[in-house]
């Protein structure tokens, strides 16, 4: 086989065996199908023509991914405005220690005697959908960074490059966002009537 | 090494650096086995934490299972598309 007709061939074996990952990455970036899967088609023809700058194959997955979160950023991005994204931009060197510290440490009783009431179970009251679209309320940083890690299954070091960001800065993003999530959370089930608005812990039975 | 002589022997961290710790030690990215050890340790001794990281591991696997979603068949034909015009 021919280096070229190889190259192809491992090619087009990658973009199978990363096909539906691609599409719900992009899905979750820019929430629609339409969008995903443009986004995932030009990305896939610009991952080729971009092939001979991919120096390590293992390293397949972060690459590709770099590539759809760059097109995302430079294209679909710009066609929406997200005004509350700066506010948790982690370069303004401005971080919310109040933020950080957490709904867990600022409302402990409450938080975890709902989460961990053995009657009242995490897995009886909230669905794995109610966290996914808890998340994607998520600012797109913290809502990328959470995919790529908490489902895609990359490490810190890929998702950096996916983000092209430090792997510090993935690291800061998971606590920041795994955060944000709580208090998403956390209004999601006031909501949802899951717990009292009130703040009160219901009684259980 | 017994209870007593983890508390004496291994410095302590306070619940905001074991809460700084617990995704990383969550995805399995927790490397310095100094940083993992006093974590480790700290969620031996502290209830409340313990919970917490339990309940993240939760959500963790929850998101994990939850995430994943099909390419639709019609994206799945354009890529076979294009993979065939290379």
């Amino acid at each position: 086989m021919t280096d070229a007709k190889e190259t192809k061939t491992w090619f087009s074996q990658q973009v199978e065996e990363n096909m539906d990952s691609l599409y719900s990455v992009a899905f979750r970036l820019t929430k629609n199908r339409s969008d995903a899967e443009d986004i995932v088609a030009e990305s896939v023809i610009k991952a080729w023509t971009s092939i001979d700058k991919l120096e390590n194959r293992n390293r397949f997955r972060p690459w590709v991914f770099r590539i759809l979160h760059n097109h995302f950023i430079s294209g679909y991005r710009k066609q929406s405005i997200r005004p509350t994204e700066s506010s948790y931009d982690e370069t303004s060197g401005n971080e919310n220690k109040e933020e950080i510290s957490s709904l867990l440490i600022k409302e402990p009783d409450e938080f975890l005697h709902w989460w961990a009431n053995p009657e009242r179970t995490l897995t009886n009251t909230l669905l794995g959908e109610d966290i996914m679209t808890a998340i994607e309320t998520l600012p797109e940083s913290f809502r990328t960074t959470i995919i790529l890690v908490n489902v895609e299954g990359l490490s810190y070091d890929d998702a950096a490059i996916a983000m092209n960001v430090p792997p510090g800065t993935v690291r800061s993003r998971m606590k920041r966002g795994r955060t944000l999530l709580q208090k998403a959370l956390w209004a999601h089930a006031k909501d949802a009537g899951l717990i009292k608005s009130d703040n009160k812990r219901e009684q259980t039975a | 090494m017994n209870d007593e002589t983890d508390k004496n022997e291994i410095e302590q961290i306070d619940c905001m650096e074991a809460i700084d710790n617990m995704y990383a030690y969550l995805d399995d990215e927790l490397t310095d086995e100094d940083t993992l050890l006093k974590f480790k340790q700290h969620l031996k001794h502290c209830d409340s934490c313990y919970t917490r990281s339990e309940i993240e591991g939760v959500i963790s696997e929850r998101i994990k299972s939850s995430g994943k979603g099909k390419a639709p068949e019609a994206l799945q034909n354009r890529l076979h598309d294009i993979l065939g015009k290379l």
